[in-house]
């Protein structure tokens, strides 16, 4: 132990100064400190875009690869997938080369009490080359952020495929909502395209600087594939960016049929017994508790999490459970920020203006028991109505709704040969008849592989020849 | 794009949460004298959507937790998280820069070896003499054969770690967690568990041999400070990352959720 000036042991001499009850506080505040990391680290594996590589990107650096179970059928494969589960070995990106990017497409909006926290604007993540290179932007999936598992995998096979990779959240994702979309009510593909497209540009703006763009490239996964269509055909009449390639993965055909389908999985048990949810979770966290009681440490890591899946693989029930809840938190997440942005009067009154002291948990009870498709119908779509200067109508016979399909751009999608597609035979988001009409617009642009679900065969050996063939040079 | 003309961090919503912040860091102090006040959460006025609500009263909601003190809770929520972005993350960023990995994984394990005083008495308070030595022998090995405890030997051997505290200990002999509560900068707890967290700092520091190191490591401040930082370094959670206007919500029904889970195993 060091000695200070006056000979008395430092440690003493500064408990000497500052007297006892600072020694007892700083007793009581140091361990409060340390146990801290033990309980805020909570996992949250259906709380729309987190999952066991939760985090900032700097704490997925050195990840162990997951132990996941090895079962098949689209349910396990939709979920192995959206954990990042088929992906052991992708070259980690640099931390010199990572960056988080701000944009603020209406810097002059007012963000309200309740989301002080988005009033940075909208954040992207960076992935730069130090040479010449594609730019690639990538659109995330349903309610999902630029750190999702999924599309941070889709950057990774890009960076280490020698591009500059954005990766911008879904026009659902509160963020976006709040942020970034002209209409607070995403959905509607044409303002959905022109808010992603007016986002690209910026980020193009104050990425000129940094790095040397060879060519632009558009990848979007599921919803963002979606969207990803719509900002190419867009593009195609604005000349922005002239894609030299647009890659659609997982996309829906008919918006309209997967929201259905999407629904029914939580639904269909929900109906039948209004207590499912919470048997579904009791379920859940006795197979938890079973798992961590023979975990050797006391760790909640995520092997005890992919630990509970597993004993739960075959349990068609529970996953589609699963997935259906965690897709419901997304909706909830999205049609309280549409409400409170838009005053609509749905969720709370019209005139509240709630702030962060104010009780959310009625608001998300009633939220988790509303579907996609409620907002949808009962939100945006008479949101819209009532604000016709914000969106163009539909023509004659056809919803809104119904226009957030591929077929809507289709002739541009068929004549277009720079946009590609891959989809899974059994993705869980197509309805009968959706496939063979995607087939039918893209023709041999579209490659369907044998089996993932929806999203579960990113990473594996046949997606990425496929992807890395329809992503070009 | 993106510009601002106030520095960042005092724009005036942030402003606000601070002092909300702050008036709920007065609001704790006054709670812990009186110790017996609830703090309504702030009503938006009309209830939200009641009549989908009433029609179902005998439903169960799994996301609902006693919380008498949400509104206390929800803004000291919102201070924490301001706090972490603008003071704990910007120094853990720097430290997390400027250290290589392998001294950041030293720092690591040297905090958690003095955490196995912890588990080993809360281990024998529980009754269960296994976790206790358990602790006892990896404190012994690790602290002479791992290095003052920077290297993990007895959990390469197969010794893993096992974190008891007396939030558990209580829990283990039928205390009731008692109300949600966020703590300022500690975040997530409840009122049992903040007992049992004030519990074991003073074992901790009172009840260890050789009070000159525990002193030099509990009292030295840069040790004070460095252990904060691991601390905050080992934890990967960062506030508003689930992107939800219901984090509070989830945050609390996994905290609770993982709680139980603790005092199980």
């Amino acid at each position: 132990m060091r000695r200070g000036p006056s000979g008395i042991d430092r440690p003493q001499r500064w408990q000497t100064l500052r007297g006892r009850t600072t020694r007892t506080a700083l007793a009581i505040a140091i361990p409060l400190m340390m146990s801290l990391s033990a309980q805020a680290q909570v996992f949250m594996p259906s709380a729309g875009d987190t999952s066991p590589v939760n985090g900032r990107l700097s704490d997925r650096r050195n990840m162990p690869a997951p132990q996941l179970p090895t079962g098949t059928g689209p349910m396990v494969e939709t979920i192995r997938g959206a954990l990042g589960g088929n992906v052991q070995d992708l070259p980690d990106v640099p931390l010199s080369a990572l960056s988080i990017m701000r944009v603020q497409p209406f810097p002059d909006r007012p963000v309200p009490k309740l989301f002080w926290y988005f009033s940075d604007g909208l954040e992207l993540v960076v992935f730069k080359q130090d040479k010449p290179a594609p730019l690639v932007f990538v659109i995330a999936g349903t309610g999902s952020s630029g750190e999702s598992p999924t599309v941070q995998i889709l950057g990774r096979l890009l960076y280490a495929q020698g591009m500059n990779v954005v990766i911008i959240p879904s026009p659902s994702h509160p963020q976006f909502v709040v942020t970034a979309s002209r209409t607070f009510v995403p959905g509607v593909m044409q303002t959905d395209a022109a808010d992603l497209l007016r986002v690209m540009q910026m980020a193009r703006a104050q990425l000129s600087h940094e790095i040397q763009i060879t060519n632009y490239k558009l990848v979007g996964f599921s919803l963002g594939a979606m969207h990803a269509a719509f900002v190419g055909e867009l593009d195609s009449r604005e000349h922005a960016f002239n894609f030299s390639n647009v890659v659609l993965i997982n996309p829906p055909d008919r918006l309209d049929h997967s929201i259905t389908l999407i629904d029914s999985m939580l639904q269909r048990y929900t109906e039948r017994d209004p207590a499912a949810v919470d048997r579904f979770i009791r379920t859940v966290f006795a197979g938890f508790a079973q798992v961590y009681a023979q975990s050797p440490t006391s760790d909640l890591s995520p092997e005890v999490l992919f630990g509970t899946f597993a004993l739960f693989q075959n349990r068609f029930d529970l996953l589609e459970m699963l997935i259906g809840l965690s897709f419901r938190i997304s909706v909830a997440n999205l049609a309280f920020t549409s409400d409170v942005m838009t005053h609509s009067g749905v969720f709370i009154p019209a005139d509240a203006r709630p702030g962060i002291a104010n009780s959310l948990t009625d608001v998300f009870k009633v939220g988790l028991d509303h579907t996609l498709r409620d907002y949808v119908e009962g939100l945006a779509l008479p949101y819209l109505a009532r604000h016709p200067e914000l969106v163009a109508p539909a023509p004659p016979g056809h919803t809104l709704l119904e226009q957030a399909s591929l077929a809507t751009i289709g002739p541009y999608l068929h004549q277009t040969p720079t946009i590609a597609a891959i989809t899974n035979q059994d993705d869980i988001i197509l309805a009968p008849g959706d496939l063979k009409e995607m087939k039918s617009i893209l023709g041999d642009r579209l490659t369907v592989l044998s089996s993932g679900g929806h999203g579960g065969s990113i990473g594996r050996p046949d997606f990425d020849a496929a992807f890395n063939r329809m992503i070009g040079q | 794009m993106g510009k601002r003309a106030l520095p960042k961090g005092w724009t005036p919503p942030d402003a606000t949460i601070a002092r909300r912040g702050l008036r709920s860091l007065v609001l704790l102090l006054a709670l812990a004298m009186s110790a017996c006040a609830a703090v309504p959460a702030e009503d938006l006025g009309t209830p939200p959507p009641k009549e989908v609500l009433d029609t179902r009263t005998n439903r169960i909601y799994p996301i609902e937790v006693p919380d008498p003190l949400e509104g206390y809770n929800r803004s000291m929520y919102a201070f924490n998280a301001l706090a972490d972005k603008y003071v704990l993350l910007p120094v853990v960023h720097g430290y997390e820069y400027i250290l290589p990995t392998f001294v950041q994984d030293r720092v690591s394990n040297f905090f958690l070896n003095l955490g196995e005083i912890r588990n080993a008495t809360n281990g024998l308070l529980q009754a269960r003499p296994e976790i206790a030595s358990l602790a006892v022998i990896r404190f012994a090995v690790n602290s002479t054969f791992g290095l003052l405890g920077t290297f993990d030997v007895a959990g390469a051997l197969g010794a893993q770690r096992q974190v008891e505290d007396f939030g558990q200990t209580l829990g283990r002999w039928g205390v009731a967690p008692g109300p949600f509560l966020v703590l300022p900068i500690f975040g997530p707890s409840t009122v049992r568990d903040t007992t049992g967290l004030a519990t074991d700092s003073l074992t901790t520091f009172y009840l260890p041999p050789g009070k000159e190191i525990t002193d030099w490591v509990y009292f030295n401040p840069g040790v004070y400070v460095l252990r904060a930082v691991d601390e905050r370094h080992q934890n990967s959670f960062r506030y508003y990352s689930t992107g939800s206007p219901f984090e509070y919500d989830l945050v609390r029904f996994l905290y609770m959720k993982k709680r139980d889970l603790e005092i199980q195993k």
